[in-house]
């Protein structure tokens, strides 16, 4: 095999289970991570037809989360105004989302104190000098059943790639919520928890909750625990759960879903990994679907309701021409559009 | 190994099969030939005779001929070998002047008899090539788990582990070399396409003659499609009988052990207002039940986690192998149904109006049938107007999409409002109710002896919750290729049928 470009050797990515061990580099981990990015961008230049890829792997680990990543760190970050002009609007009682250096958090806002130097930040549950807020976010929501606070996602190695830098405290504070992923939880929750980096990077400097918590659980002799706040993969998809004050996902378990279609409008994409999602397929409308399927299971159902879509109902896209993907070895895949 | 090594391994074996291919070796076995020359005109004349007399004859002679393929262990622990035989001999006797080609019935029987009283030769190449590449290195997978258990019996005094194809995926073995026992087109090309060994090789029969290798279900329509190549090898004495039969299917799946569907009894008719079309799915555990294209279908799906394992399916998705759960004696959604209403402030009001639309649309069914029926909702703009006739079952509360439900209550000239209301409340309140039963269900799975379900392939679960004691889990064996009119009272529950036994 020859190839005639002359680009730069592709950075390769690795990946690990625990922050400690070293990583394994694969050669389809920056791939599938390009492809949520590619869809993402897909969705923002042609709109008005749902657009469906389907991939092969063999074997589903991994796959829907790195496609989750890619997608979410393709978003754009908002402009906020500077948090001190935000607070100096906010009416009183009213729900924020604050971000500082080491917590996302939600709280009614009571009051803004200028004649403190700095200014003084006043929510419901607690106070915050005004320069050490990233950003601030006025919500709409007027319910709030009680504060909610989070350790500060850390995009890490993937926010480097990805250059999210000055923008992901934006994004953090005013989250475009557009994705979600839908197949079996237990196992999505497990990848969220891998680390991602660069083949031979070593961490330098790692999240200071990572390094707080590892050394909690050293000290109780219990094991460690992914949460947010540590540089996982968890961090950059972010799926909302009673404990988030922030978040980029919805996470649905495809055995639970017949009972919660349709989904919520302002979804701009679903990824479905493995077949008890994918037997939804005709019936979730988000304009971006992305369906996982595992060759290691032998049910091909899955497969069959892509194809008869497809051939039925799609007009077939070249994913190394129209998205400028190529599908990595090992993985085979497909892309179509159909009218919504 | 971590699961990402591990995973990594998996993309590069199935590079590594993408480069090298499958093997393929076809081992000569006279006795077998002459045995499945016989088989092949047996069908033949099936196919020219028609009628149901010969079905028990045909199903065990198909039953011998796939044992054959799928165990080739010694007669010492085969047997079933034997046994298939004599049923070959008994019902061919049973025929003994009721067809005019009695010398076929004796060839049969003789060759049946032969067959069975060798060793068969595939058994003695597979032994040998183990032993080649050392018991430690390599797996044997069998074809179904019937066909596991009967080549462990043998293969275990060689310390040589025997796996199903699905018994593969969750187990960690770190060998290098598969020995399939069968052809590739009886296994699902997970095998080939997400190979957890870096070397597969199938070994067969010479006399059978499709050595096409399956191909992942996307491939044919996919960029970076996977396709394996096979090497194909034969050995031993492959010489068979010569045989040119006019007529002759060439799809070896007609071969493969079936059940005893009859034909279809009902006729060209519509279905009444307490009828339903509905396609017969045999059951493990000697049972079968009317499925009718409704609503999704309670199902279980061992392999997720706990928590995750029962779900829906929709009636076109099952297959066999699929587990479905289902209630002795009555239907989940009919229960499920009147709970709904019974939860609902004015629930009366509600399953009238429902009853209502229904009842129009079944009208206009019986008016001008269903073809008629379809077509002008496909042109009044209904996306999914071929599940009119699902729409009239009562428990299905309404299209799932919301366009097409109004566009539906326009053509039967109903407004919109209140009904598409009704239906809205009625199926998210049938959602909790749904929701709630899911969860009991979820945690009797969660005792169950989902290993046993596996093996014997249906199980009674242990449901606490009210008016849910007697649950079935059980396995889908097959599907009827026809549907027959039943009542709607019949559909979805489950009765004792014996018409798969002469499946494996």
């Amino acid at each position: 095999m020859m190839t005639t470009s002359a680009s730069p050797a592709p950075i390769r990515l690795a990946l690990a289970e625990d922050p400690l061990s070293s990583a394994s580099p694969a050669p389809w981990i920056g791939p599938l991570i390009a492809l949520g990015t590619r869809a993402a961008r897909f969705f923002r230049k042609q709109q008005g037809r749902q657009l469906i890829v389907a991939i092969s792997v063999p074997k589903r680990d991994f796959a829907a989360t790195l496609v989750a990543v890619g997608w979410v760190m393709a978003q754009a970050a908002p402009r906020l105004s500077n948090p001190l002009e935000v607070l100096r609007t906010a009416e009183p009682g009213s729900v924020v989302r604050v971000v500082t250096e080491r917590d996302v958090i939600v709280d009614r806002f009571c009051r803004l104190n200028e004649e403190k130097d700095p200014p003084r930040l006043h929510l419901s549950n607690s106070q915050w000098q005004v320069p050490r807020i990233r950003a601030v976010q006025v919500l709409d929501a007027a319910e709030l059943d009680q504060p909610i606070r989070m350790a500060h996602p850390e995009p890490g190695a993937i926010g480097r790639l990805a250059r999210a830098g000055e923008g992901w405290d934006a994004r953090l504070a005013a989250p475009t919520a557009d994705l979600a992923i839908i197949g079996t939880r237990t196992w999505l929750q497990e990848d969220f928890d891998a680390f991602l980096s660069r083949e031979g990077d070593v961490e330098t400097e790692r999240p200071k909750e990572l390094l707080e918590d590892l050394a909690k659980a050293k000290e109780k002799g219990k094991s460690y625990r992914v949460t947010v706040g540590h540089g996982a993969l968890l961090d950059v998809v972010l799926p909302q759960s009673d404990q988030s004050s922030t978040c980029f996902t919805t996470l649905y378990a495809a055995a639970r879903l017949a009972d919660k279609l349709p989904l919520r409008t302002d979804l701009n994409a679903a990824i479905l990994d493995g077949g008890g999602a994918i037997k939804y397929l005709a019936q979730i409308e988000t304009p971006v679907v992305i369906c996982i399927l595992d060759r290691s299971v032998a049910d091909e159902t899955a497969d069959d309701l892509v194809i008869q879509i497809r051939n039925t109902r799609g007009e077939p896209l070249l994913l190394c021409d129209d998205f400028g993907w190529r599908p990595p070895t090992g993985v085979e895949a497909l892309a179509f559009t159909v009218a919504l | 190994m971590s699961r990402i090594d591990a995973l990594n391994q998996r993309y590069a074996a199935c590079a590594e099969l993408v480069r090298s291919g499958v093997e393929i070796v076809g081992v000569g076995d006279p006795a077998g030939a002459r045995f499945n020359a016989a088989v092949r005109r047996l069908m033949v004349l099936l196919k020219d005779e028609g009628g149901d007399f010969l079905d028990d004859l045909v199903g065990a002679a198909k039953a011998l001929r796939w044992r054959q393929i799928s165990q080739p262990q010694p007669l010492d622990f085969n047997p079933g070998l034997l046994h298939l035989a004599g049923e070959v001999a008994k019902h061919a006797a049973r025929l003994r002047g009721a067809i005019a080609d009695q010398a076929l019935l004796d060839e049969l029987v003789t060759s049946a008899a032969q067959v069975a009283g060798t060793d068969p030769v595939v058994g003695a190449v597979l032994l040998r090539s183990c032993e080649e590449v050392g018991t430690e290195n390599c797996i044997v997978i069998a074809a179904s788990t019937p066909a596991a258990a009967g080549l462990e019996s043998w293969l275990n005094k060689h310390d040589i582990p025997v796996l199903t194809a699905g018994e593969l995926e969750r187990g960690q073995l770190e060998r290098e070399q598969a020995y399939v026992v069968g052809p590739p087109r009886f296994y699902r090309s997970s095998l080939v396409t997400a190979p957890v060994t870096s070397g597969v090789s199938f070994l067969m029969p010479a006399w059978f003659g499709d050595r096409s290798v399956p191909r992942s279900a996307i491939g044919a329509y996919a960029e970076g499609a996977i396709r394996i190549v096979a090497r194909v090898f034969t050995e031993g004495d492959t010489t068979e009988p010569e045989l040119t039969i006019p007529g002759e299917t060439e799809d070896e799946s007609e071969y493969l052990p079936q059940p005893v569907w009859g034909t279809r009894q009902s006729g060209d008719r519509e279905p009444a207002s307490d009828e339903v079309e509905a396609r017969k799915v045999l059951l493990s555990g000697n049972l079968a039940m009317w499925l009718d294209d409704g609503e999704r279908i309670r199902s279980l799906d061992p392999a997720q986690p706990v928590g995750e394992r029962v779900t829906y399916t929709d009636v076109a998705a099952v297959r066999a192998g699929t587990y479905l759960l289902l209630r002795q004696g009555e239907t989940e959604r009919g229960v499920l149904y009147q709970a709904a209403i019974g939860r609902l402030a004015r629930g009366e009001v509600i399953d009238e109006a429902l009853a209502a639309w229904k009842h129009l649309l079944t009208e206009r069914l019986q008016e001008v049938g269903y073809r008629q029926v379809v077509k002008q909702l496909r042109a009044a703009g209904v996306k999914t107007a071929d599940r009119a006739r699902a729409w009239t079952n009562p428990n299905l509360v309404r299209p799932n999409s919301d366009q097409d439900f109004e566009r539906l209550l326009q053509w039967l000239g109903i407004n919109i409002q209140p009904t598409f209301g009704y239906a809205t409340l009625l199926r998210k309140t049938l959602y909790q109710v749904s929701a709630e039963i899911g969860k009991q269900l979820e945690t009797a799975v969660s005792a169950a002896d989902l290993p046993e379900l596996e093996t014997i392939g249906h199980l009674s679960l242990d449901v606490k919750a009210e008016g849910f004691r007697g649950i079935l889990a059980t396995r889908v064996l097959a599907i009827s290729p026809f549907t027959e009119i039943v009542s709607r009272h019949d559909a979805r529950v489950p009765f004792e049928d014996r018409s798969g036994q002469w499946l494996e």
